[in-house]
């Protein structure tokens, strides 16, 4: 599913974000990303996104070879990734209903299966009595499961998420956390990116852990070994 | 494209329009001025070219014979003149519809003239219309060396003045209307960038979902595309209410030069006047939007 052989990124200023990467992520698998700030776990979630391009290196991403990928073939790529971010990035003039939908209506998809998707969706997180809510009438937890919501419905193989409970208070948290389990035991493969080793510690998953940009641990090797 | 879809963004890009109404008021504001000008240059040029055009026309280039002509000689420097590159019409006046003419010029007083019919000191001569004034001078002076040729009679300071003014003219249009196009188009891409700015989350999210620079675009060149075709429908009201009274003053002028002049009018040519502002209107939107999207979208 992702696959990274050598991966260095500098950035124009000169930061070496990542350095020398390689990286397995199978079909499936629940992984941590678990690293101090600046040890460039964003980062590495950047290149899956390709929100940003290696330096150097190779990196596959849901069968897209990321070095020859063509630029209108981004979005493509992107509709297999699902993401969630710290911050919820949810649209404030939108009810939770929309700001689902929006996602939908901007990938072409058409209105009868909108209709039926979306509360399909909202019911899967939760959500089914606050669909006509609005952002700001939403608890921080509520507003995650939004944005999961608006992640998952693409039905996407990989779910991304950057810190999702950065921002939420813990007993929340583990909610969210349950939440992507769940979603995980559908057969997704989710990548969480965190510093919070309690959770991590919690949730017994593999778990890769970044220092200054190089892998330093990796539960999945310790098991196998 | 779906057509759900399609109608969505649609909607997006005139809700963008009314979002961010100030600066689209603006931006109609300029757009217009400048399609009015660009429409007033163009209706005043075709007005003088037409003008001149029928001034030109009559205006003549006399070539006087010599007395001692014979008929071949005088056949032989026809045929040399209408060789001539930039000779339009050539026409032969006898020495006796020269003396007619003459007569008919002095009025009533044509009879001072009657004595003279055995010996007229009118010379033959031909009149020339030209096809371009600009080749005068030139003309005036390769017949000057022709064979026969008493003297050349040419209105050369008139059309030097005529081509001098409609030389002007176009320069002058020229550059405003660049200067009002590029006004126009700064003005709608930072009417857009606006617009986009005040949407960034949308188009941040759009990116994330996989939505194509397409998708992204569309909404931003409906707003566009709405400013100039608003512009368009507003200039060209203006324009034609404008050319109504400005025709009916003409036409009821007491000063004959002006009431008699052949107006091009509004109404002549308002399908083309319409067509060339949705079309100018439509392009300048699209462009402009086009230019204000090119940074968003690179990621
Ligand atoms: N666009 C950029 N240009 C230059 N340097 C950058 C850029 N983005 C990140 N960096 C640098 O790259 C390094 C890794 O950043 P990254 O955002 O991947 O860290 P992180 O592990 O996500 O940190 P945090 O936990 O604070 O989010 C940091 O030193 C950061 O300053
Ligand atoms: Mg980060």
């Amino acid at each position: 599913m992702i696959e990274f052989k050598g991966v260095t990124k500098v950035y124009p200023n000169g930061t070496v974000a990542l350095d020398d990467v390689d990286l397995f992520i199978g079909k499936g698998e629940f992984v941590f990303i678990l690293g101090h700030s600046g040890a460039g776990k964003s980062t590495l979630l950047k290149l899956v996104l390709r929100e940003e391009a290696a330096t150097s290196g190779e990196i596959v991403v849901a069968d897209y070879h990321l070095n020859e990928i063509r630029n209108r073939d981004i979005p493509y790529l992107r509709r297999n990734l699902g993401v969630v971010f710290q911050d919820f990035r949810l649209i404030p003039t939108m009810t939770a209903y929309e700001n689902v939908a929006f996602a939908m209506h901007v990938t072409n998809i058409p209105k009868k299966e909108i209709r039926k998707r979306v509360p399909y969706i909202l019911h899967l997180v939760g959500l089914t009595d606050k669909a006509k809510v609005y952002p700001t009438e939403l608890s921080g937890g509520e507003q995650q499961r939004v944005a999961l919501a608006r992640a998952l419905v693409h039905n996407p193989p990989i779910i991304i998420a950057d810190e999702p409970t950065g921002n939420i208070d813990p007993e929340l948290s583990y909610e969210i956390m349950e939440l992507l389990t769940e979603i995980n035991k559908l057969g997704t493969t989710v990548v969480v990116v965190t510093h919070e080793q309690d959770m991590v510690a919690d949730f017994h998953r593999r778990t890769i852990k970044l220092e200054h940009g190089r892998i330093v641990a990796d539960t999945r090797k310790a098991v196998f070994r | 494209m779906n057509s759900g879809s399609f109608g969505y963004l649609v909607r997006q890009g005139i809700n963008g329009t009314w979002l961010n109404r100030v600066m689209s008021l603006a931006s109609i504001g300029i757009l217009t001025a400048c399609l009015i000008i660009l429409g007033g240059v163009g209706l005043l040029s075709v007005n003088v070219r037409d003008i001149f055009i029928a001034m030109e026309n009559q205006t003549e280039v006399a070539i006087y014979i010599e007395d001692d002509a014979t008929q071949a000689q005088i056949t032989v420097l026809g045929e040399q003149i209408k060789a001539l590159d930039g000779v339009n019409e050539i026409t032969f006046i006898s020495k006796e519809e020269g003396l007619e003419e003459a007569k008919g010029m002095l009025d009533g007083e044509g009879y001072l003239l009657d004595g003279l019919d055995d010996d007229n000191p009118i010379p033959a001569s031909y009149r020339i219309t030209l096809t371009d004034q600009s080749k005068m001078v030139e003309i005036q002076n390769a017949i000057q060396k022709m064979e026969k040729v008493e003297s050349v009679v040419a209105p050369t300071s008139l059309a030097e003045t005529l081509t001098g003014i409609e030389r002007t003219l176009t320069i002058l249009g020229g550059i405003i209307i660049g200067i009002l196009l590029i006004a126009s188009l700064v003005v709608i891409n930072n009417t857009i960038k606006l617009t986009v700015f005040a949407r960034r989350r949308e188009i941040n999210i759009m990116k994330y979902v996989g939505a194509t620079n397409g998708f992204i675009r569309l909404p931003f060149i409906v707003e566009g595309l709405t400013i100039g075709i608003i512009s368009a429908i507003l200039a060209f009201g203006v324009l034609a209410a404008v050319s109504q009274s400005l025709g009916g003053m003409l036409s009821s002028s007491v000063i004959p030069a002006i009431s008699s002049l052949e107006i091009i009018s509004f109404w002549d040519v308002w399908y083309w006047v319409a067509g060339a502002f949705v079309v100018s209107g439509m392009l300048i939107g699209t462009f402009g939007s086009s230019m204000a999207m090119r940074k968003h979208l690179q990621v």
